[in-house]
């Protein structure tokens, strides 16, 4: 059977280790698209799953995670196993991506690898510490006054611009499907639940417009991929600011916790499947 | 070890092979060293290889300023407007690139929305104060080289707006140069670095609204930017696209009228019809909002002239007979 492969990628505290918490137990419990078939080294999201289940997020410094395994690797099928797909997340912390964006350099392997799959899911989580707004006119002005430059601070680059060259990195490299269809990028919006429901309502592309119209600008412009955005919540809710939602939480049922919201016909739809990102992205 | 020869014209010691077609190690020629026994006991003196080139990481093309190199290579056979941007140091050419930067950046630029850019990167770069070229000498030439500088370097920036009323997407080139250029085309009329101008369809002659406004520097700024128009006009003649004045500060206050009838007289003096346009690319007044006339200026500059193919962009030579054959195969490339 032919094996595509898809690379999860995004910067640092984007939401991608409690996305594959969450999508490891969908992928356990069976009711999802897709299911796992192998995965050798599961002690990554197992400590990040175990964080879920006792009722709080995976912390972003948290060493056991970052350190026990930086990239990971599993393969997965749909329930009638005519499709299989192979999943790969680079470098968990994020900060490959972060130094790929500031250096227009990737390490060979990942190159390479990148150069191999044929889709990927690019994260972004809401209301992130480390999303960085563009400067405004005041700070703009004040630096240009500046008759010295200090060195290029990679740090400060902000987070669209970050996303921009994110997507321009899978178009310079990502190869077509195997029906020979252009490759796939989902975007997936993290802490979805944080966003009130006005927002909600208006779906995943209008809250990138609003929040980042440079990146949303570039996803209506790119004809060299197909690209679908998904909000996605793991749990339903925050584990950390909203006591009543953590009671709810720890009496229910975690395989019917979180959700994903697609924007289907102009009406923005809720499913329960976490790994429909995935299932999409799976698709010939 | 090498082997010489009693023959004052025998090279064997350079090519291994003897003039007279004896084996080198038995000819009878052959000159031993007195040291050669003992050179011998060493074994392989040979140096061993350098230590090889750390490997380096794969790269994606960078996405600061093009060169036009970079340009030439990534816009084969798209449609471009180039906007030439012309005026002093401190005139505020990148006070408009910043601001019209951070205008897409928040979705605020009247009538376009971003929908790409292939030098993000260095706008992002030039709103954040990383201005200074190059430990402050300002480039001297547009590189070819497409490695990534180190410092900022002279060249363009590239944007695709969306008109947001038809949906039609405009690609945008406006070179990043710094205000030298200009000055040294007024008092040097040197233009050899601003070839691209002749492919340009609009041109920004960019004045200090400060200046324009103050009594003292009035006059003066009046001089020189009739000065930077008579070099315009000698250097295009009757190719010269529209030129658009384009006057800072607007926060700070309207030049007299007095001021805009001599732009337009020194203008009409060189023959080069022009249109003034007045922006705020940042503002220190309530009631003129960061940003003001930016959209009015980028609107302005899409509907004049029909749009350059970038193949047709600086062509180093006319002239295809050089001695040297390396500029032949330049200007075949270029004119290919």
């Amino acid at each position: 059977m032919n094996i595509q492969s898809v690379m999860l990628i995004g910067g640092p505290d984007s939401g991608k280790t409690n996305y594959l918490a969450r999508l490891w137990k969908a992928l356990q419990s069976g009711s999802g698209r897709m299911k796992s078939v192998e995965a050798p080294e599961i002690k990554y999201v197992e400590d990040a799953l175990a964080h879920l289940l006792q009722g709080s997020f995976a912390p972003r410094s948290e060493k056991n995670i970052e350190e026990s395994r930086r990239d990971f690797t599993v393969t997965l099928a749909t329930q009638d196993e005519t499709k299989r797909l192979s999943v790969i997340v680079p470098d968990v912390t994020g900060e490959l991506w972060k130094n790929a964006v500031s250096s227009s350099e990737l390490p060979a392997e990942w190159m390479t690898l990148l150069k191999e799959s044929s889709g990927a899911i690019l994260f972004i989580r809401v209301h992130s510490e480390l999303n960085i707004a563009p400067p405004d006119w005041v700070t703009a002005r004040e630096l240009l006054k500046m008759d010295w430059a200090g060195p290029h601070q990679e740090d400060s680059i902000p987070t669209q611009v970050v996303l921009c060259e994110l997507l321009r990195f899978l178009q310079l490299t990502l190869r077509p499907r195997s029906s020979g269809g252009l490759p796939r990028v989902a975007i997936a919006v993290t802490a979805w639940d944080r966003l009130d429901a006005e927002v909600k309502e208006g779906g995943p592309s209008a809250y990138l417009e609003s929040e980042y119209p440079l990146f949303a600008g570039r996803l209506e412009d790119v004809t060299s991929l197909e690209i679908k955005v998904f909000g996605v919540s793991v749990v339903g809710g925050d584990l950390q600011a909203d006591p009543d939602f953590r009671q709810r939480f720890f009496n229910g049922d975690f395989d019917t916790a979180g959700y994903v919201v697609e924007r289907v016909n102009g009406i923005t739809h809720e499913e329960k499947d976490l790994t429909l990102p995935i299932a999409w992205l799976a698709e010939d | 070890m090498a082997i010489t020869c009693k023959k004052a014209d025998c090279t064997v010691a350079q090519t291994g092979i003897c003039l007279l077609n004896n084996s080198p190690e038995a000819c009878p020629e052959r000159l031993l060293s007195e040291i050669e026994p003992a050179v011998a006991e060493l074994g392989d003196l040979s140096v061993p290889p350098p230590l090889s080139a750390p490997e380096r990481n794969p790269r994606f093309p960078s996405s600061l300023t093009l060169t036009p190199d970079a340009l030439r290579d990534s816009a084969a056979g798209r449609m471009f407007r180039m906007v030439g941007v012309l005026g002093a140091p401190d005139a505020g050419k990148t006070a408009i690139l910043v601001s019209l930067y951070l205008l897409l950046s928040r979705n605020k630029l009247a009538g376009f929305r971003f929908a790409d850019s292939m030098s993000l990167l260095a706008f992002d770069e030039i709103s954040r104060g990383a201005r200074r070229w190059n430990d402050g000498q300002p480039p001297e030439q547009m590189t070819n080289h497409t490695e990534q500088p180190d410092h900022r370097s002279a060249g363009f920036l590239h944007l695709r707006l969306r008109d947001q009323e038809s949906g039609a997407r405009h690609d945008i080139l406006l070179p990043d140069l710094p205000g030298e250029w200009s000055t040294s085309l007024i008092d040097s009329n040197r233009v050899d670095r601003l070839d691209f101008l002749k492919a340009a369809d609009v041109i920004w002659v960019t004045v200090d609204g400060r200046q324009l406004i103050q009594p003292q520097t009035r006059q003066q700024v009046l001089h020189r930017t009739g000065m930077l128009l008579q070099r315009v006009s000698e250097f295009l003649g009757s190719e010269a696209p529209p030129v658009f004045v384009v006057i800072s500060h607007k926060d700070l206050g309207d030049p007299s009228e007095a001021s805009l009838r001599k732009l337009e007289s020194e203008a009409a003096r060189v023959n080069v019809p022009i249109k003034i346009l007045q922006v705020s690319s940042f503002s220190d007044n309530e009631a003129i909002d960061p940003g003001t006339g930016i959209a009015e200026l980028i609107a302005a500059s899409l509907v004049s002239k029909s749009p350059t193919k970038p193949a047709t962009l600086w062509p180093d030579s006319d002239v295809a007979n050089s001695d040297r054959q390396f500029l032949n195969f330049r200007i075949r490339r270029v004119l290919s």
